[in-house]
């Protein structure tokens, strides 16, 4: 293939936030609601300050479960960033590799400093399929 | 918490599964027009073969990206390519905290629920929150 396209061209623009002060009870309801495995925590400036995963939600629940310890907020459980954030204009081939070797299955994306979007494993695999075989096969 | 739940309250029993024959790029369009990160594989008995992996579909869909592989090299590849073939099995009548714990220590987020040998259905990590979640206030 000649033509490697970038992680722009796949990665999800419109992605759900996470407010670091949200109460993390609606955190678990948003993440169940829009069937996400995890979202980005991005605070008042935009700056990206954790993810909180799905088993970072079953951890809390399976604690809340045993003791009437209060729920509360997503930055009390959010985990840090597992690695570096991706440039936009890095060719896709390139950040499927580092998704493939990496337990994350998301990264932020990054243009001068700046967040632009996240790219997921997801958006990889339906961005290359589309590419090799259409949008409805 | 009410309870003691059990695996079977929350285990879906009306999942589909991949034939070890089904190619690539249909596991593929499975996953992405059903929104889900992985499913089953068994054969006509009912017989577990694996659980086919997102992670193991992006990589050969990157192999033809960097021109490791041909798009009909891709095309022929099967669900059992794609799957891991080991995998653990959780018991019908297992408890619903029991079962979170094992979640929490193996990297799957889906896992085939069996009674007698026999595959009765599957649970995930997100049937289990969701679980835990409706039973605490």
């Amino acid at each position: 293939m000649n033509d490697i396209p970038t992680v722009a061209e796949f990665m999800d623009k419109e992605f759900t936030k996470l407010s670091p002060e949200l109460p993390l009870k609606e955190a678990v309801n948003i993440l169940i609601k829009k069937q996400l495995l995890a979202a980005l925590v991005v605070d008042n400036n935009e700056t990206l300050v954790g993810i909180l995963s799905e088993k970072d939600c079953l951890k809390i629940l399976l604690q809340k479960a045993y003791s009437q310890r209060p729920w509360g907020m997503v930055k009390d459980y959010m985990h840090e960033i597992p690695a570096a954030a991706m440039p936009s204009e890095m060719p896709a081939t390139e950040a499927a590799s580092i998704l493939i070797g990496h337990k994350s299955r998301r990264f932020p994306v990054v243009e001068n400093g700046k967040l632009v979007g996240q790219i997921t494993r997801r958006d990889l695999l339906r961005g290359m399929h589309t590419q090799l075989f259409g949008q409805d096969k | 918490m009410k309870g003691p739940f059990k695996v079977n309250d929350f285990t879906d029993k009306d999942f589909f599964t991949f034939k070890p024959e089904t190619t690539v790029p249909e596991v593929v369009t499975m996953l992405i027009n059903k929104g889900i990160f992985g499913a089953i594989v068994a054969d006509e008995k009912g017989k577990v073969l694996g659980i086919c992996s997102e992670k193991a579909c992006l990589k050969l869909y990157n192999d033809v990206f960097e021109g490791k592989m041909t798009v009909e090299e891709l095309s022929q590849k099967k669900a059992t390519d794609v799957m891991y073939p080991e995998f653990q099995t959780i018991a019908e009548d297992l408890g619903l905290i029991e079962a979170a714990q094992i979640f929490l220590n193996v990297p799957y987020r889906r896992l085939p629920v069996v009674t007698s040998g026999r595959l009765v259905g599957q649970i995930t990590r997100r049937d289990i929150v969701k679980g835990i979640d409706k039973f605490i206030e």
